[in-house]
């Protein structure tokens, strides 16, 4: 037996760099640690652009009405030296700086905020990988509002931080042009109404409930109401339940609905506040006796800061939303998606807290497994041993926690701490998923560097080959296009490409007869020759051996 | 903009034109409302045209007689732009009232289609069900908000801006008039444009969706092979496909952005600059009236307005985009749930059979006979149900085994008459004749209890409303609710439901329990009933589901081993079709 563990460590040193799920954090942790400076930049370079673009279109019309109020005390003076040529040329200058910069910061912000939905959308991923409880509770709606709040967390940049950034700089940058033009009372002035304006859009968006939240309960309500349809309706007492559900229906609509009030009070009162800075500008002015080109551009100077100011409303709640998703990301899962998970799964019995799983030089030992409390035997306890190279088929009628057993040995197996070596712990479960693509495109998620020979030998080996299938076949949406049988053969396929050191089949031979049954089994066999293979089974295959020389049996019964 | 959306799209087929149709039917119910939103729209653009042009008066009164503004100059200047803002505030306000009655509208209409008086013959998906009610209702309401009060205020608004400048400044108009001329161009060239990306954009699209999809859904797979990271590469690379495709579709559509911007901008550098050389004297076109600082100062600060309306239109583009796709999802739910009903209307006859004595309680306990039952979807490509045989024995318990999703609740559906197969029959069958199943003549328990906001004796008579206290006494003492209620200081009425008592999943099912059993029915179908119950719940609930239907014939779905146990008979339904018969308590 203790020969074993050499030909263990030739497998591993033949195998390919880069296979191993240890290996594979490596080129991935560089690119990432490259990817945030470059998309700061493109961030920051996306917002100066827009602030150009809005400062031109300010300066666009401040220089235009200050270059006709001049030309018309020009044209009244008879003497005058008034060039016509500088500001007409500036009035260009900023028509084409605005169209330039308009464009150049809509693709570069959109670039970013795409990116930013890519990095929120894998980061999200690497989350939800990290937590093996969530793995397999994902529904295609679940997963749409997930991408949802990626989308939302990243065009916040365009609809929050953006009009934030502009009204920001405006705001400073037209209180320097003001106080430059001698006129430190209209630069306080447009401060304070911007302020004012800021204020109110900022109490508006915390007036705003977390609508993820009401729409998750009314979602449960729903979902509740229509399940029990049939029960209400043999009571006879569906029209009570109509009524219940619209009444939550419009309790969720007034909610929104004096939202919606709140927003178009503060639209209007920031409108009413630019009005009066407007007023104040042009009585502050005139105060002074300035020339009325003076006049008129101050005026549209505030008056365009402050259009930037307005439009604080809109970017507050944006904001406050993308804050949502973000926190909602940042939470791994959406509390509502954990609570449906959580019902519709029955509560698994969690494996004994006593369970150890190793595997180091001599083979794999698990020790200490209490059974389920559920079952009858709850006093016993069970240990297994094996070395590289060894069979042991887990019998048990179903319920006796042949799967539980299993699945309890992969986590305790893939806890680092456990692996005295490192090594490749694969499991194959009876709700085994398989990806939308080809064959080949399966096998090389398992075993990248597999060749298409490499695979069709494989897939041969699985008596596939005699049902047509070969590595280009396609799959559809998670194998349907395949029987269960041959599916349940691509499973092991796929599991005997990671060349394990460990290899856990739950019920290998589910859906197959009893002679591609022992093929398959003995194919497994073959090709690992080295690997300790775990297998849940109802029962002894028909022909044992095609376990191989070495196999034990545990039963749970 | 919204109409070059649609021609943007792949040529029309004829199953687009019902939803177009619907949704633009669904905006009658808040049309009142949005038509005055539309007005104070335009109001709003009025009240900025006096506040600019109170603007511009002072400056011509500054500038020609030296002196300060006057009182009414000043008046006009913040009278105009107060009444701007409380103007956009109504529109505001009444777009969220129309909104609202939008909304509300297509979710009682969801709500009556989903939860039906009488008969459901279509199990509607919970997840998509709340999806429409929920979400897809407010992208349809958000959508008529917003469009239909900009489609009857923009061309108003625009027209106030053309006749006040044409007023003015006739030639100022007429650079608008040319600017306006290429506007259906470059909606011609942007439609062009994202047409040209449409196909791939959603190609590549729906290619990431399918990978993020397939990628979480095989999760639990990715662990079990160590293939997680390699995934992540699959997923990086899908969706920077995605963000190149997308980003060659958004470059070109911002092209024609531009050139909108293009027309924009030098209206207004044109304007300024013919303006501003008349007054200096050194354009003079023949006709043209006399450019003061007022008119030219006013013609100036309304050519941006101008094309305001435009851009706001083109800002609502993506609401419409989703309230299109919305719509097909939202009239499949109210168009299979609506009809039916129709079709049921005519054979339904919701008479409940309340049996007063006991005397005939055995004769009418019926036993149910299942001959060659077959069900298969619409669409689907295999039937749920196939060649399905059994007799369920009256007086007795029986299990219907088997995992989640094989079939369980739409085989109880069809025993219950709630659903039709789509071959063979289902018969109730007494020594008095035998019976089409029919869901009122049944006590049907599911997974999920609703408690309405009433008290516990209210809540329990649902089924029988005229069921007096004593009898309400004994069923929550059947269901084995006495010591609970015992405890409760206000007793049987003690309210539930929000803000009322909360009461367990457990002790809730056993109020289905007691509703169920006041309404005395012969034959109990049983969903799941101790699904996400802990074992000591579940052992109370299946106690007091014995108490409460003995002498009845009782068919219970459910994966859970307790609960199977305790039936007299299980039957497993595997591969669509009850496979095997055997005795339930194992050896």
């Amino acid at each position: 037996m203790s020969t074993s563990t050499q030909p263990a460590a030739n497998i591993r040193q033949s195998r390919e760099p880069g296979h191993g799920p240890r290996q594979e954090h490596g080129p991935q942790v560089a690119r990432a640690s490259r990817g945030p400076l470059n998309l700061t930049l493109v961030t920051v370079a996306g917002l100066i652009l827009a602030v150009l673009a809005e400062a031109c279109s300010v300066g666009l019309v401040g220089l235009s009405g200050w270059f006709i109020a001049s030309s018309a005390i020009a044209g009244a003076t008879a003497y005058s030296v008034f060039s016509y040529l500088a500001p007409s040329g500036g009035v260009r200058a900023f028509a084409v700086g605005r169209i330039a910069t308009n464009y150049a910061n809509r693709v570069v912000l959109h670039s970013a905020a795409l990116r930013r939905i890519s990095a929120a959308r894998l980061r999200f991923y690497d989350r939800a990988a990290a937590d093996p409880s969530q793995h397999g509770t994902w529904s295609g709606q679940s997963l749409d509002r997930v991408m949802a709040d990626a989308d939302t967390a990243g065009m916040a940049l365009i609809q929050a931080t953006a009009p934030l950034v502009v009204a920001g700089a405006l705001t400073a940058g037209g209180c320097a042009v003001i106080v430059l033009a001698g006129y430190p009372a209209i630069a306080v002035a447009l401060a304070v109404a911007a302020a004012v304006c800021a204020t109110l859009a900022i109490v508006a968006a915390r007036r705003m409930d977390d609508g993820s939240r009401t729409r998750g309960a009314l979602r449960v309500e729903l979902v509740t109401a229509i399940e029990a349809w049939p029960e209400m309706a043999s009571l006879g007492a569906t029209d009570q339940l109509a009524h219940r559900t619209l009444r939550k229906l419009a309790t969720f609509e007034d909610h929104r609905f004096r939202y919606a009030l709140t927003i178009a009070r503060v639209r209007g009162a920031a409108r009413a506040v630019t009005a009066i800075a407007l007023l104040v500008t042009v009585v502050a002015v005139s105060q002074r006796g300035a020339a009325v080109s003076t006049l008129v551009f101050l005026a549209l100077l505030v008056a365009g800061v402050l259009v930037n100011a307005e439009r604080l409303v809109d970017a507050t709640q944006a904001w406050a939303i993308a804050r949502q998703a973000r926190h909602r990301l940042a939470a791994g899962v959406s509390a509502e998606t954990s609570a449906s998970a959580a019902a519709a799964d029955p509560p698994v019995p969690q494996p004994g807290p006593t369970l150890r799983a190793t595997y180091g030089r001599h083979g794999l030992t698990v020790s200490d497994y209490r059974l389920p409390a559920t079952s009858p035997w709850n006093e016993r306890r069970i240990d297994v041993a094996a070395v590289a190279g060894r069979t042991v088929v887990v019998t048990g009628a179903s319920g006796s926690g042949k799967t539980t057993l299993l699945k309890a040995i992969a986590t305790k197996l893939r806890q680092p701490a456990n692996l005295h070596e490192p090594a490749v712990v694969t499991s194959v479960l009876a709700d085994d998923y398989l990806f939308t693509g080809t064959v080949a495109t399966n096998i090389r998620l398992a075993n990248p560097t597999a060749s298409d020979d490499e695979i069709a030998d494989l897939l041969a080996g699985m008596l596939l080959d005699r049902s047509g299938i070969d590595p280009r076949t396609r799959l559809g949406v998670d194998g349907r296009n395949l029987s269960g049988g041959e599916q349940r053969r691509l499973h092991l396929a796929r599991a005997v490409a990671t060349q394990p050191d460990v290899l856990l089949i739950d019920e290998p031979t589910t859906g197959l007869d009893t002679n591609t049954a022992t093929a398959v089994l003995r194919a497994v066999r073959h090709r690992l020759p080295h690997t300790v293979l775990v297998l849940a089974m109802h029962e002894l295959p028909a022909d044992p051996a095609a376990l191989g020389t070495g196999w034990s049996t545990l039963s749970l019964d | 903009m919204s109409e070059h959306g649609g021609r943007a799209k792949p040529p029309a087929d004829p199953l687009s034109e019902e939803p177009r149709r619907w949704l633009a039917a669904a905006v009658a119910p808040g049309r009142a409302s949005l038509r005055r939103a539309a007005l104070y729209q335009a109001l709003e653009t009025v009240f900025t045209i006096v506040q600019w042009a109170a603007l511009a008066w002072v400056a011509q009164g500054v500038f020609t007689h030296h002196a300060r503004p006057s009182w009414p100059e000043l008046a006009v200047l913040v009278a105009g732009g107060l009444l701007a803002a409380g103007s956009s505030w109504r529109a505001a306000r009444f777009q969220a009232e129309g909104r609202r009655r939008i909304a509300t509208t297509i979710r009682q209409r969801l709500v009556s289609a989903l939860l039906p008086s009488r008969q459901r013959r279509t199990e509607p998906d919970a997840a998509t069900a709340t999806m429409a009610t929920v979400e897809l209702t407010d992208d349809v309401a958000d959508y008529h908000s917003q469009a239909l009060p900009q489609r009857l205020s923009a061309p108003a608004s625009m027209a106030v801006i053309f006749l006040v400048t044409a007023a003015v400044q006739w030639p100022a108009a007429v650079i608008l008039l040319l600017s306006s001329l290429l506007i259906p161009l470059n909606m011609r060239i942007a439609g062009l444009f994202a047409k040209e990306g449409a196909d791939e954009a959603v190609a590549t699209g729906n290619q990431l969706g399918a990978v993020v999809l397939d990628s979480f859904r095989g999760m639990r797979t990715l662990q079990n092979i160590g293939a997680l990271a390699r995934r992540r590469d699959d997923l990086a690379g899908a969706a920077e496909r995605l963000n190149k495709t997308t980003m060659a579709t958004v470059r070109r559509a911002f092209v024609s952005g531009s050139l909108m911007d293009v027309v924009i901008t030098f209206s207004i550098a044109v304007n300024a600059t013919y303006i501003g050389l008349s007054l200096l004297g050194y354009v003079n076109l023949r006709g043209a009236p006399t450019v003061t600082l007022f008119t030219g100062l006013l013609a100036l600060l309304l050519c941006p307005m101008y094309f305001q309306p435009l851009r706001a239109m083109a800002a609502a583009y993506h609401t419409r985009e989703r309230a299109v796709s919305a719509a097909p999802t939202i009239i499949a739910l109210l168009t299979e749930a609506g009809a039916e009903t129709e079709a049921q209307l005519v054979g339904s006859t919701p008479a409940r059979r309340i049996r007063v004595g006991l005397d005939d309680h055995v004769l009418s306990v019926p036993e149910v006979v299942l001959d060659e039952l077959s069900l298969r979807f619409p669409g689907a490509d295999r039937p749920v149900l196939h060649g399905v045989n059994a007799t369920f024995c009256a007086g007795r318990w029986t299990a219907i085994a088997g995992p989640s999703g094989v079939g369980k609740t739409t085989l109880l559906s069809l025993i219950a008459g709630s659903r039709q197969p789509t071959t063979g029959t289902v018969r109730w069958r007494t020594p008095a004749g035998a019976s089409p199943p029919h869901l009122g003549a049944c006590s049907w328990i599911g997974q999920q209890t609703v408690l309405l906001p009433a008290s516990i004796v209210d809540n329990i008579r649902i089924g029988r409303q005229t069921a007096t206290r004593a009898e309400v006494e004994h069923a929550v003492a059947t269901a084995g609710l006495a010591g609970i209620v015992a405890q409760l200081p206000e007793g049987l009425d003690t309210m539930l439901g929000e803000g009322g008592y909360g009461l367990s999943t457990g002790e809730a099912r056993r109020i289905s329990i007691a509703r169920a059993f006041l309404t005395n029915a012969d034959l109990w179908l049983l969903d799941e009933p101790t699904a996400h119950l802990d074992p000591d719940a579940e052992a109370q609930v299946i106690d007091a589901l014995h108490n409460a239907t003995q002498g009845r014939t009782v068919i219970v779905a459910t994966h859970s081993m307790a609960l199977a146990r305790s039936a007299d008979t299980v039957l497993s339904l595997v591969d669509g079709t009850i496979h095997a018969t055997r005795e339930a308590i194992p050896a």
